[in-house]
């Protein structure tokens, strides 16, 4: 599906035959999404108004996503969306023997994908020739409907699967590799575009790959949680991955089968999109870190840190009471990542000490309504109904001046602009040591840290901590006061949209020149360090939502 | 086409005096002129449908030519027609017919993998924590070894995973914290099905105020409030719920053992509950109390030390602890826990000291 918003001033300036300058590849976020990753693709967009965008939208199907949530700027030229997770688009059943030539191929490249370091060459090799026959010789109908590829699914569960299942371990396989055909009709009908912007690795980011190879533009990883990482987490948790060994087979230190497969399967997808990416970008060095270690390549990596427009934010001071409101606020959306409800307990350990105290939270709960159920339903457990309000989504510039604290319970972050815009009009925070938080609230480096701190980071899941930490601000006025100050400095100096807009403005010049590497993955070399096996084999009886999709239910 | 309509001609004309044969009363001789006339008919009728098969179904040769024979002989005219019929439908609508789908495979072997899997790993539970808290072993050990804290019980892996929702590693972290979450959330749905269970027998037994206090219309209510003693005990107990959310679940859990005391004091271990709740809460004083009370309905003698030795070793009157743990039976006949508590406490010296001085 696709939706084209013409905007013929700025095509003018594109050369013939090319549809726009960006091609944003985004997973499970703007424009359908709210949240900080959906805000800061709004702000690129509306940050670079001389360039044009055409968005790629991937979700996992239609019904799990609203309305828009952004008006789309004139410069976003092409918008389609494609959903890897509904069952359409099968090619009609039709028995055939497979194309041997390929299966051949396809054993290579899972060996490669099993021993990267020592077949690298050869694999490098096999992987772009596999890459360009997903439209042709390999095209969906040999995974799905060839005696080659029975013959396969059946020899690799007999020489590799421990899970005693076949049945699991077929749809397993028929389910992982699905979405991969989606992408590569994709890769056949995106519009012709200058350079390539993924905001993550996994489908958007394998995408962005296809597309380098096939088009030979550059690409841009732009990171803000490491999506691998991300994904490890669910995965080691999640419930619906079948696990049918036997008591005596079961192994407590040993995650199930079809779990391995599912994180390798991902943590494949992203040290392609890594390998195929001429410039990897994260919000902070930990990541930057970390995207090193998932094998991105250190001389292309960098950070840019998030910014915000603190001249809108800034003017808020003025309108702030003269007393410390003793009103907390959690500006988030109602998802589990948020862990609202530690926040939801901390406001019990307060209320115990303060009874008039006032937690709101902020932030749509229609993305993830069983967990708002179970929020309102622990706030009445709590005895707290005096004490916290659910408020919806808000504009914060209403928002910001009536509270006296941001707080961030989240298990996980990358650069919350919440923090800086909080900062921006006045507001010190509270948060958990997750992303970057430490760095925000304490500073990065020794001039950053001479501003002090502008509130305060507690462990996880520590309710008794985050209330400590959440009444210490909003009773000590000198405490307050110091933090508020500190925020403003430090938002003012390292965190503005001209900072921000100047580094993109490099990257988007180097992309917009070409690419600096090969187009192709003929350099591709998996993590070197860590063994890696077949990415390819996982699901279970009934399909389940393939994980990856819901980036901005992540950060 | 002339050919074609001569030899149509020919075949009926054999057939048409194959049928007189038959016409007259038939001797062996009309009934042998009967079959080759017919014989040759079914020759040419079969070469007739020869011309009309698709080449696809003409091999091999000799057998789909017997088969056209065979039924333009043993079904004449028939026979043929429905044979064409359904080879033109084979061609026309080839899913109607098509067989290849349906292949026979071979059915998979067990696999020496499979056999394989049963081979543990030397990671014990013993090691598990030492590896948790070793931050230069590889993330991935670390890793597995907390995957299988997940089999173990919440109220002994809590508190370790606890201590790792600081670690270092995001990866750990975000594991403990998934782990910690799980068991949190599948407490609090309890404790709402129990809440909404009390609802409903609270509003049965408003229904029906006049009952007899004693009926059934009690039991539910007394069952839901003793689950929501319990389950609000064991989110203290389990280190689930800390500092001040911890003296919440406790006075909770307090309400609702005095709320089920007040409707049936002979419910099945809810003494003992109460007893446990006001010593976590340090309320001993009222513990001893509820325990004496908790004596005189029979309560087992050797819950009743268990308690009364904890709240005397509290109090730090240790001369009590030992004067109860001699009170017990042999410890043959005790759970093992506390038998080996009432050891301790029965020796007269620990090494050289003489614990009674």
């Amino acid at each position: 599906m696709s939706e084209k918003t013409p905007d013929p001033a700025a095509a003018r300036t594109l050369p013939a035959g090319i549809v726009a300058d960006v091609g944003l590849l985004l997973e499970g976020t703007y424009p359908y999404v709210s949240g900080g990753v959906s805000s800061w693709v709004h702000q690129i967009i509306n940050g670079f108004p001389e360039l044009t965008f055409a968005i790629c939208f991937l979700g996992s199907r239609k019904q799990d996503y609203g309305v828009k949530k952004f008006q789309l700027p004139a410069n976003v030229v092409h918008l389609e969306e494609h959903y890897l997770n509904e069952s359409s688009g099968a090619p009609p059943i039709a028995p055939q023997l497979g194309n041997l030539d390929m299966f051949e191929l396809n054993e290579e490249l899972h060996d490669y994908f099993r021993a990267p370091a020592a077949l690298a060459q050869r694999g490098a090799a096999v992987l772009e020739q596999m890459t360009n026959e997903l439209e042709g010789r390999m095209d969906r109908s040999q995974l799905l409907y060839t005696e080659a590829s029975w013959n396969y699914i059946t020899e690799q569960y007999q020489q590799r699967c421990t899970d005693p299942s076949f049945v699991d371990y077929f749809w397993t396989v028929r389910t992982m590799h699905t979405p991969i055909w989606v992408l590569s009709s994709i890769v056949e009908k995106f519009p012709p575009v200058r350079c390539y912007h993924s905001v993550s690795t996994g489908y958007a980011g394998f995408l962005g790959a296809l597309l380098k190879r096939r088009h030979g533009k550059s690409l841009i990883l732009s990171e803000h949680g490491i999506y691998t990482k991300e994904r490890r987490i669910d995965l080691y948790a999640a419930r619906w991955i079948a696990d049918n060994r036997t008591l005596l087979q079961r192994d407590p230190t040993q995650s199930g089968y079809f779990r391995t497969m599912w994180i390798r399967f991902f943590e494949a997808l992203g040290r392609m999109c890594y390998d195929a990416s001429d410039q990897i970008i994260a919000l902070y060095e930990a990541n930057r870190l970390r995207q090193v270690q998932d094998g991105a390549r250190a001389e292309r990596t960098s950070n840019i840190a998030n910014g915000i427009d603190v001249v809108k934010f800034g003017a808020l001071r003025a309108l702030r009471p003269q007393a410390i409101p003793p009103i907390m606020c959690l500006i988030g959306r109602v998802v589990p990542i948020k862990d609202i409800k530690t926040y939801i307990r901390a406001t019990r350990v307060m209320a115990s000490r303060q009874p008039d105290v006032q937690a709101w939270i902020a932030g749509p709960e229609e993305e993830s309504p069983d967990y708002a159920l179970e929020c309102h339903a622990l706030v009445k457990s709590l005895g707290l109904e005096n004490n916290v309000k659910f408020l919806g989504f808000q504009k914060l510039t209403d928002l910001l001046p009536q509270i006296g604290l941001v707080v961030l319970s989240s298990i996980s972050e990358a650069l919350p602009l919440v923090i800086l815009e909080g900062y921006a009009a006045g507001v010190p925070t509270v948060t958990t040591d997750v992303g970057s938080c430490r760095q925000l609230v304490y500073g990065l480096d020794d001039e950053d840290q001479l501003l002090g701190a502008s509130g305060a980071v507690v462990g996880i899941a520590d309710p008794q901590a985050l209330a400590e930490a959440a009444l210490h601000f909003l009773t000590d006025a000198a405490a307050w006061h110091a933090a508020a100050q500190a925020g403003i400095t430090r938002v003012e100096r390292y965190y503005t949209h001209p900072v921000m807009f100047g580094r993109y403005q490099t990257v988007y010049d180097r992309a917009l020149k070409g690419p600096s590497l090969t187009a192709n993955f003929s350099d591709f070399q998996p993590n070197r360090t860590s063994p890696s096996v077949c990415p390819v084999q996982v699901a279970t009886l009934t399909p389940p939502t393939p994980p990856g999709i819901d980036l901005d239910l992540v950060l | 086409m002339i050919v074609l309509w001569a030899k149509v001609a020919a075949a009926t004309s054999l057939e048409l005096a194959a049928l007189s044969m038959l016409t007259n009363t038939p001797t062996l001789a009309h009934l042998v002129s009967y079959f080759a006339l017919h014989a040759m008919a079914s020759t040419l009728v079969a070469f007739l449908a020869w011309a009309l098969l698709p080449n696809k179904y003409k091999q091999p040769i000799a057998p789909a030519y017997a088969l056209l024979w065979a039924f333009a002989f043993f079904i004449p005219a028939l026979g043929v027609t429905a044979l064409l019929l359904v080879v033109q439908i084979a061609r026309r609508f080839p899913r109607i017919l098509r067989t290849e789908r349906y292949v026979t495979v071979l059915m998979p072997e067990f696999s020496g993998v499979q056999r394989e899997a049963t081979e543990r790993s030397d990671i014990r539970a013993a090691d598990a924590r030492r590896i948790l808290k070793d931050t230069n072993l590889p993330l991935e050990t670390r890793l597995r070894v907390l995957v299988a804290l997940q089999v173990m019980q919440p109220k002994a892996a809590v508190p370790l995973l606890m201590g790792l929702l600081s670690d270092p590693s995001e990866d750990i972290r975000l594991l403990a914290y998934s782990m910690v979450d799980t068991w949190e959330k599948d407490l609090v749905q309890q404790i709402q099905r129990a809440d909404k269970a009390l609802a409903e027998a609270r509003q049965a037994a408003e229904k029906h105020p006049d009952e007899d206090a004693g009926n059934t219309l009690q039991t539910p209510m007394v069952n839901a409030l003793r689950r929501l003693a319990e389950l609000h005990w064991q989110q203290a107990d389990s280190g689930l719920a800390r500092g001040d959310l911890r003296r919440f679940a406790l006075e909770n859990a307090q309400k609702f053992c005095e709320q089920v005391l007040l409707l049936d004091a002979n419910v099945q271990g809810i003494w003992r509950l109460y007893a446990r709740v006001l010593i976590e809460l340090n309320q001993l004083e009222a513990a001893m109390r509820a325990i004496n009370l908790a004596r005189q309905l029979k309560m087992p003698a050797v819950e009743v030390w268990a308690l009364i030795g904890q709240i005397s070793f509290l109090q730090r009157d240790f001369d009590a602890v030992r004067a109860y743990a001699a009170e017990l039976p042999v410890d043959q006949l005790l759970p093992p826990s506390v038998a080996a508590t009432a050891a301790y406490w029965r020796r007269k010296s620990i090494g050289k000291m003489d614990i009674h001085v």
